[in-house]
């Protein structure tokens, strides 16, 4: 050991780091690795090799057996649903939220700090313990079996969101909104042309984190959607698995793999910005 | 920020204070209770049956020409999806006025899904039912009585037999149509039985047989490569309640009461004896670890060890599921009854579910016409193809038995169905509403105990929260 | 600012008065909080008060019992006192771990270039899948009799025989709080951007001074972090308390309750056995322990959060 200097003695422990790195790497996408190339594997290699991560050979019928569906209903709908969904939910969160938060962070109005702290008490609170009485008022709208109960909320901010682009806009210096001002910009024209080009960070990372939760959102769609051919893709996949009966899990496995492809894929495009847009300055006092 | 924060902790604080403190202010101004306590009127006669009229095809066709959209909900496997959705097409071609929207789930859920829907007045025209919670569907006034379309001809049961439909009766109302006939088996590897030398048994075989026959395929263990001799279903209620039955007692009071048939002590005794015995069994190998068969619940049938060629027999098994582990398996088995004490049977016959009528409905008449084509059309149940269970009605038992095959586990399943109607028990009357909360109770106890615990521990704490249990739903 | 913006306004129509003010201003940028927070949030609140005190089943009209859902709970239901306690344990167990595990990774990958990029990327994969049914499949799966876990404790000589890690009342609960663990993403991500706003400066003033990594980041990193490790360590308290969803799909709350989290149990009993009434009861008494709980950890504050004098604005 004496003999390796200083850049041998890094370089070995680099070796080390990533040897180390790449094993955890495995050990954390294992389970994400083994439901993909379950989805290549026929039936009965499901079952009789279920510890082998690779399939004896590939096949994809999985896929158009999947695809087909339940009784005639394919997963083009259920897709189709949770992009509907999704798209129209995550618009109005996002746009409500900035708005909400500009209110926040850069308007003095009256009664700002009580609104603003039970803002952040309603961040905190748990959405399924409002399940049973909002269920009874959603069904007082005739919401039930709509996909309104999953996006209207949505339309009037979502806390948790509001909170990160909050944080965010403490951080963008107040002198650029005093320069529209001087300019003739009055608080609504610096919130469309100072603020918004400005808070596009936090935009993307909220946008991500609302594209992910309502993706994977299984609860609201469990108790709200009654009839198959508005099923979200959450809850059309549990009904693979029946315990009273033959399970098709190729095909279980293959419609979960290409139901986590998107949010995969917009988490790819999108990462960069995803640490960028969450700020930690207003948390520091 | 720091202000805010303070700020939250004092809304948080407020938020547990108004807790706390509303309470006695807004206990004053508590609405009336109860408006309406449901006393179930039994003015309605039992189905007596004697309504055999011909269905007058005129009055039938009148009823399908009303142009009618209707919902209806069931639960089930991807089969049973495409079998249903095939025969709902078959009665729509029949009367193209009626459309049926069509909405479907696994066990999971549904009985959530169905609470919610109910709770806003908003339940399918049509819903398949289980006899689990048909009591408290019906009490709650949600199901509505279908014996006027029995007296008017719509819904046609001449060709049903009255142990069939009787189970669909509540409080003196036909709430619901039996689907299909259903009862626990056991499942055997023939050729496992044949290499070990062991007789095929009988329906009337007895527990002591059971064991008998469960050492020797552990004897055998190695040779036939399995790890215990049964793999047994899942931890139902239904083997306590055979216990109870040959003790001449029923596990629930029969009275429809929030109850149970028996006192404390005897009951702690067959309760304690029965979950020993299978906590021995367990032990000796016989089944499967109370673990092994948690996961066999909560997955398919493909993951049971008999599947898996790891046990001799599966127990326990509902007759009209055998076909998907046959299925599964790629091949056949013996099927045979549940074993008892004695000779005697003490399983039932269970509907294996029902279809109902909801009084959320609009329109109750086509509706009752849609089961009465559930029920007792050839056609339609050619697409249903038995895969609810047995169907009641004898002339589509008769024309769906003579397609199967003779060596098939369709025949084996009917034929099994057949022998047993013949001498099995008398199902017990509808059960308590909070039979979903006991149920869970008891088989905690039973994992409780086939885990190690103290069984006289396990049941007190039973016990207690089934008394529990009765009072809050009483 | 807002004195200046009055003066210069001063000379215009009422009507423009009003539009430009503050409170109007303001009000018009947070009222669809304003009225969103009183349609979704403070009038379901307020029924499930009210049902709280009822007998209600969903169906017929709710039966005023007064505070008997309140006292049943703490008095003869087992269930619930059990599931109390498990929902603490997951509680106590799943977010230190997590937010250990988070920081690690983060500390781990906070610069460096595509390769260590591609490192963080693929930590953050599972978190992405989030409550998918697919995830209870394949955890299932993994820690089931026969799963792969299974083989590898059967290798090792930890376990023999026929073993289930999901089914068996004493393991299925770590299997919960292992999978929570394994979805640690979005704790990591609010560190990493915390430790991105620590000034590099103070590193370099370190290095100095002769400080090695291990110092520093315990004198440096942690101190500056401790804001941010509160707010995450508020965020993950409150969703351990609500977790729901993969105890749900992955053992529902089985076997002999191990796994019967507080609002698994809580959905139970609203839907399952449609006590609607005692389910809103718990979702109050939840409310309250969340609620003593926050309360807690920002009486705790002072003593371990460092908030810079300086401060970010």
């Amino acid at each position: 050991m004496a003999a390796l200097n200083y850049t041998q003695r890094k370089k070995i422990g680099r070796a080390i780091f990533h040897v180390v790195v790449i094993f955890l790497c495995f050990l954390m996408t294992y389970p994400l690795l083994y439901m993909v190339f379950s989805s290549f594997k026929t039936a009965q290699d499901i079952f009789q090799r279920p510890n082998s991560l690779f399939p004896q050979e590939f096949t994809f019928a999985n896929f158009p057996n999947g695809w087909r569906g339940f009784g005639g209903i394919s997963f083009t709908t259920f897709f189709g649903n949770s992009i509907f969904v999704t798209f129209f939910a995550v618009v109005g969160q996002i746009a409500s939220s900035a708005m909400v938060a500009y209110g926040f962070a850069r308007c003095n109005f009256k009664g700002r700090s009580i609104w603003l702290a039970i803002m952040i008490v309603t961040m905190m609170m748990p959405a399924q313990i409002l399940i049973i009485p909002q269920y009874i008022m959603f069904n007082n709208f005739g919401w039930i079996d709509t996909f309104l109960p999953m996006i209207v909320p949505g339309y009037f901010g979502y806390p948790f969101f509001i909170f990160l682009i909050y944080q965010f806009m403490q951080g963008i210096p107040r002198d650029l909104d005093e320069a529209a001002f001087i300019d003739g910009c009055s608080k609504y024209g610096i919130f469309t042309r100072v603020i918004l080009p400005l808070i596009k960070p936090a935009l993307i990372t909220a946008m991500i984190f609302a594209i992910y939760w309502k993706w994977d959102d299984f609860f609201s769609p469990m108790i709200y959607l009654s009839s198959v051919k508005k099923y979200t893709i959450s809850i059309a996949l549990k009904m693979f698995t029946d315990p009273s009966s033959v399970s098709d899990w190729g095909a279980a496995y293959a419609m979960a793999t290409l139901s986590v492809l998107p949010v995969i894929i917009i988490f790819f495009c999108f990462q960069k910005y995803l640490v960028e847009g969450i700020s930690t300055t207003g948390m520091k006092g | 920020m720091k202000k805010v924060l303070t700020a939250v902790m004092a809304a948080a604080m407020v938020l547990s204070m108004a807790a706390c403190s509303s309470s006695p202010s807004s206990s004053s101004s508590a609405p009336a209770p109860a408006p309406s306590s449901t006393a179930p009127s039994s003015s309605t006669a039992p189905a007596s049956n004697n309504s055999s009229t011909a269905p007058s095809q005129a009055e039938a066709s009148s009823v399908g020409d009303v142009k009618a959209e209707m919902r209806m909900i069931w639960w089930g496997s991807q089969t049973r999806h495409d079998y249903t959705q095939a025969a709902i097409k078959v009665f729509q071609d029949k009367y193209p006025n009626i459309t049926i929207t069509p909405e479907f789930l696994s066990w999971d859920g549904y009985w959530e899904r169905c609470a919610a829907m109910g709770a806003s007045k908003n339940l399918p025209d049509l819903m398949q039912q289980d006899y689990k919670y048909i009591t408290a569907y019906a009490r709650n006034n949600q199901l509505i009585d279908l014996q006027p379309y029995v007296d008017s001809g719509i819904l046609d049961l001449s060709d049903v037999a009255e142990s069939a439909y009787a189970p669909g009766i509540v409080d003196g109302k036909l709430v619901a149509i039996n689907l299909g006939m259903n009862t626990y088996c056991v499942l055997i590897d023939k050729e496992m039985f044949e290499k070990a030398g062991i007789e095929l048994p009988k329906d009337t075989w007895t527990i002591a047989q059971y064991e008998e026959i469960c050492q020797k395929l552990l004897d055998k263990k190695d040779e036939l490569g399995i790890k215990f001799a049964d793999s047994v279903g899942g931890f139902e209620i239904e083997s306590l309640c055979y216990a109870f039955r040959e003790k001449d007692m029923f596990f629930f009071n029969q009275d429809g009461s929030e109850s149970f048939g028996w006192d404390k002590d005897t009951g702690k005794q067959i309760i304690l004896d029965h979950m020993n015995r299978e906590k021995s069994w367990q032990d000796k190998g016989f089944i499967a670890p109370s673990a092994v068969r948690t996961e066999q619940n909560g997955t398919s049938v493909e993951s049971n060890a008999l599947v898996r060629g790891e046990s001799a027999m599966f127990s326990y098994i509902w007759s009209n599921q055998a076909k998907a582990v046959t299925t599964a398996a790629g091949k056949n088995y013996y099927i045979v009854a549940y074993p008892n004490l004695t000779e005697k049977k003490m399983q039932y016959m269970k509907p294996s579910q029902f279809l109902s009528v909801t009084s959320d409905s609009k329109f109750p008449e086509q509706a009752a016409l849609f089961v009465n084509e559930f029920t007792n059309n050839i056609d339609m149940n050619m697409e249903l193809k038995a895969e609810r269970g047995v169907p009641i009605a004898g002339k589509v038992r008769e024309a769906l038995g003579a397609t199967y095959e003779a060596d098939s586990i369709d025949k084996q399943v009917f034929d099994y169905v057949g022998r047993m109607s013949d001498i099995a028990n008398n199902i017990w009357k509808p059960e308590p509403t909070s039979l979903g909360a006991i149920n869970t109770l008891r088989q905690n106890m039973l994992l409780n105990i086939l885990e190690g615990g103290n069984p006289d521990e396990a049941f007190e704490q039973f016990y207690t929260l089934a008394m529990d249990e009765f009072a809050a739903a009483g | 600012m807002s004195q200046s913006s009055t003066s210069k306004k001063s000379g215009q129509s009422s009507f423009s008065k009003f539009l430009y003010n503050e409170n109007t201003v303001g009000y018009f940028f947070i009222g669809l909080f304003v009225i969103g927070f009183l349609v979704f949030t403070v009038y379901p609140l307020f029924m499930s008060l009210y049902y709280s005190m009822t007998k209600y089943d969903g169906l017929s009209a709710p039966q005023w019992i007064g505070l008997r859902n309140y006292i049943r709970m703490f008095t003869t239901d087992v269930r619930y006192q059990k599931s109390l306690l498990t929902t603490f344990i997951y509680v106590f167990t799943s977010v230190p771990l997590r937010l250990i595990f988070a920081l690690i990774v983060a500390m781990m990958f906070k610069r460096g270039g595509r390769v260590v990029a591609a490192y963080r990327t693929l930590f953050y994969l599972p978190s992405v899948i989030g409550g998918s049914v697919a995830v209870a499949v394949i955890w299932r799966q993994l820690w089931g009799n026969g799963g792969i876990i299974n083989k590898a404790f059967n290798a090792l000589g930890l376990i023999e025989g026929d073993f289930s890690f999901i089914a068996t009342s004493s393991t299925a609960l770590s299997t919960v709080v292992i999978l929570a663990v394994w979805q640690f993403g979005s704790p990591m991500l609010v560190f990493l951007a915390g430790l991105k706003d620590i000034p590099a400066s103070y590193y370099e003033a370190a290095e100095v001074d002769g400080a090695n990594k291990w110092q520093q980041f315990w004198k440096i990193t942690l101190p500056c972090l401790s804001p941010v490790i509160f707010f995450n360590l508020i965020n993950q308290m409150i969703s351990g308390f609500m977790a729901f969803t993969q105890a749900y799909i992955v053992t529902r709350g089985g076997p002999n309750d191990a796994t019967n989290l507080y609002v698994v149990y809580l959905f139970e009993r609203s839907f399952t056995s449609r006590q609607m009434g005692y389910g809103s009861a718990m979702a109050w008494v939840l409310i309250i322990i969340v609620g003593i709980m926050t309360a807690i950890l920002f009486n705790t504050q002072h003593k371990w959060v460092f908030y810079e004098s300086k401060g970010g604005k």
